[in-house]
């Protein structure tokens, strides 16, 4: 499968907060890198970015670049960050939600109750880690 | 992705959450729910700081 994770299942992950199946679901990926591919935008790394001190920060760039490649933001056709806009998502999430219909992924895995709760008729999933661990 | 490097991979994220729980701890006394309102609200500083360079 190939997911796209939001940031605040990375930052749980990191264990600011204890959400278990945010970290496990990290750790579960880099095992079963032949089965699932994750992909990654800027704009995730960024938001990362802001809740790490730079040594930290360079080590989950580290990570990252092991399992994946960042993709830059301007890649994303605008076109489809304003369909998700008029589908009621404020604009930052409609541009991660764009981001993760143009890479083809088949979930978005996030914490966030508003892309939970406005995830009907979207071409992706959209799953918490506990739920993704579940899938995967 | 080679062995070493998945093992690599998860010695690095290993001791990026050790290091993490050493550091001062942005999201203390919150909920799990406060917390993620909080990166909520950082996604949508970092995206009108974003949009407000480009126009």
């Amino acid at each position: 499968m190939l997911f796209v994770i939001d940031s605040n299942v990375y930052i749980f992950g990191f264990g600011f907060v204890k959400v278990p199946p945010c970290s496990n679901l990290i750790l579960t990926i880099i095992e079963k890198y032949n089965l699932h591919t994750l992909r990654i935008s800027r704009r995730i790394v960024e938001e990362v970015r802001s809740h790490l001190s730079p040594e930290d920060f360079a080590k989950f760039i580290k990570v990252i670049n092991i399992l994946t490649k960042i993709d830059e933001d301007f890649v994303v056709p605008f076109e489809i960050a304003v369909k998700y806009e008029a589908k009621g998502f404020k604009p930052a999430d409609a541009f991660i939600a764009a981001y993760t219909e143009w890479v083809g992924a088949d979930a978005l895995v996030t914490e966030n109750r508003h892309f939970l709760s406005l995830h009907s008729n979207l071409p992706f999933k959209v799953v918490t880690a506990e739920k993704c661990l579940k899938l995967i | 992705m080679k062995n070493k490097d998945i093992k690599e991979a998860k010695r690095l994220w290993e001791e990026l959450c050790k290091s993490v729980s050493k550091k001062r701890n942005p999201f203390t006394g919150m909920t799990k729910e406060e917390a993620i309102e909080a990166i909520r609200k950082v996604r949508e500083k970092l995206w009108e700081e974003k949009f407000a360079v480009r126009h």
